[in-house]
């Protein structure tokens, strides 16, 4: 019998959370109580809504729609008004000497992402990370696919130049 | 093609390998022969691979979150498994970086709870009289209490559904309401020896109300305004043992 979309939620939910908590660290520029708040939240919603997924379809990205709505719609302006939307690079939690030792120039990488603004680190994390294509991310970002380019072009430049710096 | 009508975003799709063969050619055809491209992308450059090792190794530091079990008979709602899942995740927010805050902790574990709320959370499962009356006796009963829908009858929020929760292990008895804008309004209760006046504060950007007495803490909170929400606060006291 096949599975329905409520089933399928419900078994692979659990083991999504740790990407769904790195996504909501990129969104949250590191900031790890409301990455921990929004992953929470995001787990509740799609449990909510598990009668909406599509079986058979990916639930990965599924979930991952489900999130950056919830930190666009609802509590990014929470994180904002609170002025912890923008967390100084020294205490942003995406680099921390855990994997630092593992690998130096990824810890490094990881410091230099969150002096990108939101929308860029974003689009990076998804195509570069995520390995989401040019078309699904700017699918899932709901932005034309020259802008998913555009957004990719200056990201590199960024990071490219912060990395020469360092 | 010459290398100035290269755009950045074609030389990332180089980079990316996304382009189609042809239009790759012609990138590296007039990288051949012009440096000032060649220096453009160099400008471009990043390790992606680095990228990705950094990004993979923070996996290992996510949080866990378990969902309730579903036994083979259960008649599962999604609000149901909803709730379960949350309590485990409020379980563990001691150590999530919520302590060094004035708040107390059962305040602001509920306050995490309720700001997942929304109007469609309440209205999309509403219970029948008896439902209610059943959730409220098993509040009553847990917790010692002669709750009717009387004591919680107010103007502009109506009596939802009770429930019980638990909080470190403790019984808390959540009781919802949604008032006249749709806001999702939660009234909890905990035991206490507590004794402290009724005190309307805001938790995480939530309005909210507490007070404690008569062997119970208590804390009416939602997105509210919060001298209407303390108004209804006072009413539901006056109803209250304390």
């Amino acid at each position: 019998m096949a599975k329905t979309g409520e089933t399928e939620v419900r078994e692979g939910l659990e083991a999504l959370v740790p990407r769904l908590w790195r996504y909501a660290l990129v969104l949250t520029g590191g900031h790890r109580a409301d990455a921990d708040d929004l992953t929470q939240a995001a787990v509740l919603r799609a449990l909510e809504r598990a009668g909406q997924f599509q079986p058979g379809t990916r639930l990965d990205r599924w979930c991952f729609t489900v999130l950056a709505s919830i930190w666009k719609n609802e509590l990014r302006s929470r994180a904002v008004r609170r002025g912890e939307g923008q967390v100084p690079v020294e205490e942003a939690g995406l680099a921390t000497p855990d994997h630092a030792h593992v690998n130096i120039l990824a810890g490094e990488v990881l410091t230099c992402m969150t002096t990108l603004p939101e929308a860029m680190r974003e689009t990076m994390f998804l195509v570069y990370v995520e390995g989401y294509s040019y078309a699904e991310a700017a699918e899932r970002l709901e932005i034309p696919i020259g802008t998913v380019m555009s957004r990719l072009a200056n990201g590199r430049r960024k990071l490219n130049a912060a990395m020469v710096e360092r | 093609m010459s290398g100035q009508e290269i755009t950045d975003e074609t030389l990332v799709a180089y980079l990316d390998g996304a382009l189609p063969a042809d239009a790759h050619a012609d990138v590296e055809a007039a990288l051949a022969s012009d440096a000032g491209l060649a220096e453009r992308l160099a400008g471009l450059g990043v390790d992606v691979g680095a990228l990705k090792a950094g990004f993979d190794g923070l996996l290992a530091e996510a949080p866990t979150v378990a969902l309730p079990p579903v036994t083979a008979n259960s008649n599962w709602r999604p609000w149901q498994a909803a709730a379960a899942a949350a309590l485990f995740v409020i379980g563990m927010a001691a150590g999530w970086g919520l302590s060094g805050d004035a708040t107390p902790d059962w305040h602001q574990a509920v306050a995490d709870y309720q700001v997942l709320y929304t109007t469609e959370t309440l209205s999309a499962t509403p219970l029948d009289a008896e439902a209610r009356a059943a959730g409220l006796a098993r509040v009553n009963e847990r917790l010692g209490l002669t709750l009717d829908a009387d004591a919680l009858a107010l103007d502009g929020m109506a009596f939802q559904r009770a429930q019980m929760l638990s909080h470190q292990g403790a019984p808390l008895a959540q009781i919802a309401f949604l008032d006249d804008n749709g806001a999702p309004i939660a009234f909890c209760i905990m035991k206490a020896e507590e004794r402290a006046a009724r005190e309307a504060i805001e938790i995480a950007g939530l309005s909210a109300s507490t007070w404690a007495g008569g062997g119970f803490t208590y804390i009416l909170i939602g997105p509210a305004d919060a001298s209407r929400l303390d108004a209804a606060a006072e009413i539901l006291q006056s109803r209250m043992p304390g």
